[in-house]
């Protein structure tokens, strides 16, 4: 006869329709092997049961909830988010739209200059000791903002990654072991 | 009144922007889903946090939410998920600084001895559980701690009832083997001792 070791857990907790379970206990009367399978499961559940938390008095998470959901500052704007999806959607595109619109109508607009590409030309710091910032030039509409270039990128990534190792998020044991 | 408004009812009013609702809706099931991520993190601090990104998250996607009467599948949907990301972004368990202060067990005055023996047990099944994969764990923890049906399970982790069957089988039987072979390194340590 096959032995039901694999049917027990579901016999143990109830949660086998009357027949199945009539042919697993039929089964367990006649098994040695299964029913001291069953007792160590049985066991198991009892030591799962021992370890279960007391519904003792516990602070209610309720003020950290609000202040994340009803507090000043947390609801999505109802403006927009009030709205349908499709409404939402037709909202976005016009601001898409009306953000591409912008760059083909404002002179010079982007790093790298559009339409009057030669008022807004680009001006980078290559010369200078570090070269890690790239400047736009006074009289580029991007004047006064800065961006990275490749070796300021690869510091901040580095940063990041060490941050990373200091909040366990990327702090990995088990792979760091595996190599050495 | 409100008391007796189902879950339903209240993720309707939820999806309204009814504080009451949702907070009746938070203290009704946070009990339930703090024992849950205790189960699952082993951290009552990241338990907590965990039961305070369920409500948020179930808040922010209230007015996605089907009223079927499936309100606890989802809700046990939504926190399974949270815990299984944070536990592959961590890997790390931290059941040793489980703390049993804050997760006392049902027993009432026991003995220094029986406590000494009753805090061992608890922690070899926190231990021994910690070391499940995350599903067999979710599914285990639901059905044990959270008195959940199968077919409730199956619906919380999108799963099928075999499925679940198989993960609760799995689960158990890995259980055991490593609570008996934590027993015999005790037994070992305390011949040798």
């Amino acid at each position: 006869m096959q032995h039901v070791k694999d049917s027990l857990a579901a016999f143990l907790a109830g949660e086998m329709a009357p027949t199945a379970a009539s042919a697993v206990q039929d089964h367990l009367d006649e098994c040695r092997t299964c029913r001291a399978e069953l007792e160590d499961l049985r066991e198991v559940w009892a030591s799962l049961g021992a370890a279960a938390p007391a519904a003792g008095a516990r602070p209610t998470q309720w003020p950290a909830i609000r202040r994340r959901t009803f507090g000043q500052g947390a609801r999505p704007a109802a403006w927009f988010f009030g709205r349908g999806a499709l409404s939402r959607a037709g909202l976005a595109g016009v601001a898409v739209a009306a953000g591409l619109g912008l760059g083909i109508w404002v002179p010079g607009a982007g790093p790298g200059g559009g339409a009057g590409g030669g008022a807004g030309s680009v001006t980078t710091a290559a010369g200078t000791a570090d070269g890690a910032l790239e400047s736009a030039s006074l009289d580029s509409p991007w004047s006064g903002s800065t961006w990275l270039d490749s070796t300021q990128k690869s510091r901040l990534s580095d940063m990041w990654l060490s941050a990373g190792q200091t909040d366990g998020l990327t702090d990995d044991p088990i792979d760091e072991g595996s190599g050495s | 009144m409100d008391a007796k408004r189902d879950d339903d009812a209240l993720m309707r009013g939820v999806a309204q922007g009814e504080e009451a609702a949702f907070r009746l809706l938070v203290q009704r099931w946070e009990g339930q889903v703090l024992a849950f991520a205790i189960h699952m993190l082993g951290s009552r601090e990241e338990a907590e946090d965990l039961v305070q990104d369920t409500f948020v998250k179930i808040f922010r996607n209230a007015s996605g939410y089907r009223a079927t009467g499936q309100f606890q599948a989802w809700l046990f949907r939504i926190a399974g998920n949270l815990a299984r990301n944070k536990l592959r972004r961590r890997r790390i368990v931290r059941w040793i600084s489980f703390d049993p202060a804050t997760h006392q067990t049902a027993d009432t005055g026991p003995s220094p001895e029986e406590a000494l023996l009753a805090g061992q047990t608890v922690l070899q099944v926190q231990a021994a559980l910690s070391r499940l994969p995350g599903r067999q764990r979710q599914a285990l923890v639901l059905h044990r701690y959270q008195g959940m049906r199968y077919k409730e399970i199956a619906a919380a982790m999108n799963t099928s009832l075999a499925g679940v069957e198989s993960l609760i089988q799995r689960g158990m039987v890995a259980l055991r083997r490593d609570l008996s072979q934590d027993r015999e390194v005790r037994s070992d340590a305390a011949r040798q001792g």
